[in-house]
């Protein structure tokens, strides 16, 4: 859909058609969940033409991750709420782009990789470790100084790292409830072990705005640290296991 | 400080566009596993419960539409058909398709979306920049000086500069070009990338992004900062990879786009894009 996605592995032997397959998924992805083409199964559910039945097993999957995250945030996360480029009201963006890189990770590592790193337009996927006892380390991108990172996480073995904000004075998250866009917090950041629902549950504490630290914190395996337009930071107490220190 | 470690998942050998295994099938219970690499709980909801809802919504979707024109839809858009392509979406398919095809290719590069080192002033016109930057002949597909088309897009004519400084990627004939500078209301943005001579592209470096109010900003932590955040940059030996996302993003793809319009103009070679 448009986002570069960059693969880092670090294995000594690194199986070339892993990457091959990797690129196909994502190929596939693009073609199946894309709402810019108007001939995509997503875009043939936001014109009510599929039924729920009438769609293939993965399709499926991703509807269910939207319901599930509807129900989780009572609201806050709606992919049939939202503006789509196809003129539609159903956008599973916000699901499946963690989803398809949390995928991707799984192929490499079916494919026999250990270390590696996947950047999909800023969210991430992590498996292992870059070199020997290193641990990952990841820059956060400041919202308003890009030049600058805001602060750095680390981690070692199964991590992702989700980031949302807005970097342009027009926000581009629309808040269901209200439909317009969100305006408290400049960016949010969420780790944790799924990218799938580190990337949606970064994009649900954005818009619900700082409140949202706390409807985090109901999920025990994953922690977040935002930024609010007047550069104050915030973060639930897990978060800061993964800070890197001096 | 700890870092946390999560066991690695062992996946037996399923066929990659299986379902992924953390989104729970309706035969999963509502309470949740304990282990990390288990999906988080989901509030209250059942999976038979979960598939009906969204059967209704599908089938309210449906009902609305019948008598109700719905705009901005391509006519011949019909469910699992081929209707004709428009130009505008298969725009980002094409781009995205280009980038992830080169960095297959290209296998283990690591391609930064933005913040590198600026190049020299000298170099920042939009064109080929170097064309071999190694002792060994360049290849006979070396673009030449000048050249008489010019590209279709909306990039100026290209030009050849003096060489720049050593590029990083080591190749017998790495090209460097500049892509067209795209401004929006908040500035401009222009990108570099460095081709390699099998057609990948190396690196990827923002030579032009529109800056705030330039002055240093003030963040305030609750408790004391861990780290001094003045200090980082994504240059910095110990960072990996940079989590947030990319800056400007159209203008910057339009950048890119037209950096390998120029290097199509001018015959160098491109990877071909990935079926």
């Amino acid at each position: 859909m448009g986002m570069a996605v960059s693969i880092d592995i670090r294995d000594l032997h690194v199986p070339v058609a892993a990457i091959d397959d990797v690129v196909e998924w994502l190929h596939h992805v693009d073609a199946t969940f894309s709402p810019y083409k108007q001939e995509s199964p997503i875009s043939a559910i936001g014109r009510g033409q599929l039924g729920f039945d009438d769609v293939d097993d993965e399709v499926r999957d991703v509807l269910r991750l939207c319901e599930q995250l509807r129900l989780d945030s009572d609201g806050s996360f709606d992919a049939f709420e939202v503006p789509a480029p196809n003129g539609t009201r159903f956008d599973p963006c916000g699901v499946v782009k963690g989803w398809s890189i949390e995928h991707a990770a799984e192929i490499l590592e079916q494919r026999g990789c250990r270390n590696f790193c996947i950047n999909a337009g800023g969210d991430i996927a992590l498996r292992g470790s870059p070199v020997g006892d290193e641990s990952w380390t990841v820059g956060i991108r400041h919202p308003v100084d890009d030049q600058r990172l805001a602060t750095v996480v680390t981690g070692s073995g199964r991590l992702a790292v989700a980031t949302s904000a807005t970097y342009e004075r027009g926000a581009h998250i629309i808040n269901p409830h209200t439909g317009q866009p969100t305006t408290d917090l400049a960016s949010v950041t969420v780790v944790g072990p799924d990218l799938t629902l580190a990337d949606a549950y970064a994009t649900i504490v954005f818009v619900m705005g700082l409140d949202g630290l706390e409807w985090l914190e109901k999920h025990p395996d994953y922690d977040g640290y935002v930024i609010t337009h007047d550069d104050t930071t915030y973060w639930t107490p897990g978060f800061a296991d993964y800070r890197a220190s001096e | 400080m700890t870092n946390p470690t999560f066991p690695q998942p062992v996946i037996p050998g399923e066929p990659f566009v299986a379902p992924l295994s953390t989104v729970p099938a309706s035969d999963v219970p509502a309470s949740t596993a304990s282990t990390s690499s288990a999906p988080t709980k989901m509030a209250g909801s059942v999976g038979s419960d979960v598939d009906a809802a969204l059967a209704a919504r599908l089938e309210r979707l449906a009902a609305s539409r019948a008598g109700v024109r719905r705009d901005a839809v391509a006519p011949s858009a019909r469910t699992g058909g081929a209707p004709k392509k428009r130009r505008h979406p298969a725009q980002h398919s094409r781009t995205a398709a280009l980038l992830l095809s080169v960095l297959a290719s290209g296998g283990l590069g690591v391609l930064f979306a933005a913040t590198d080192q600026p190049v020299s002033a000298s170099a920042e016109r939009a064109g080929i920049v170097t064309a071999t930057t190694a002792p060994t002949p360049p290849p006979a597909s070396a673009p030449s000086v000048t050249t008489p088309t010019p590209p279709p897009a909306s990039a100026p004519p290209v030009t050849a500069t003096t060489v720049a400084p050593a590029t990083t990627a080591p190749g017998a004939a790495d090209v460097t070009i500049n892509g067209s500078i795209f401004t929006n209301k908040w500035g401009d943005v222009q990108v570099q990338a460095i081709f390699a001579p099998d057609g990948t592209i190396n690196k990827v470096t923002a030579l032009r992004t529109p800056s705030r109010d330039g002055k240093s900003v003030n963040i305030n932590n609750r408790a004391v900062p861990q780290l001094n955040s003045e200090a980082l940059t994504a240059q910095s030996a110990a960072i990996h990879t940079v989590s947030g996302a990319t800056y400007t993003s159209n203008d910057y793809k339009k950048s890119l786009q037209s950096a390998v319009d120029i290097a199509t103009v001018n015959g160098i070679p491109l990877a071909p894009a990935a079926a």
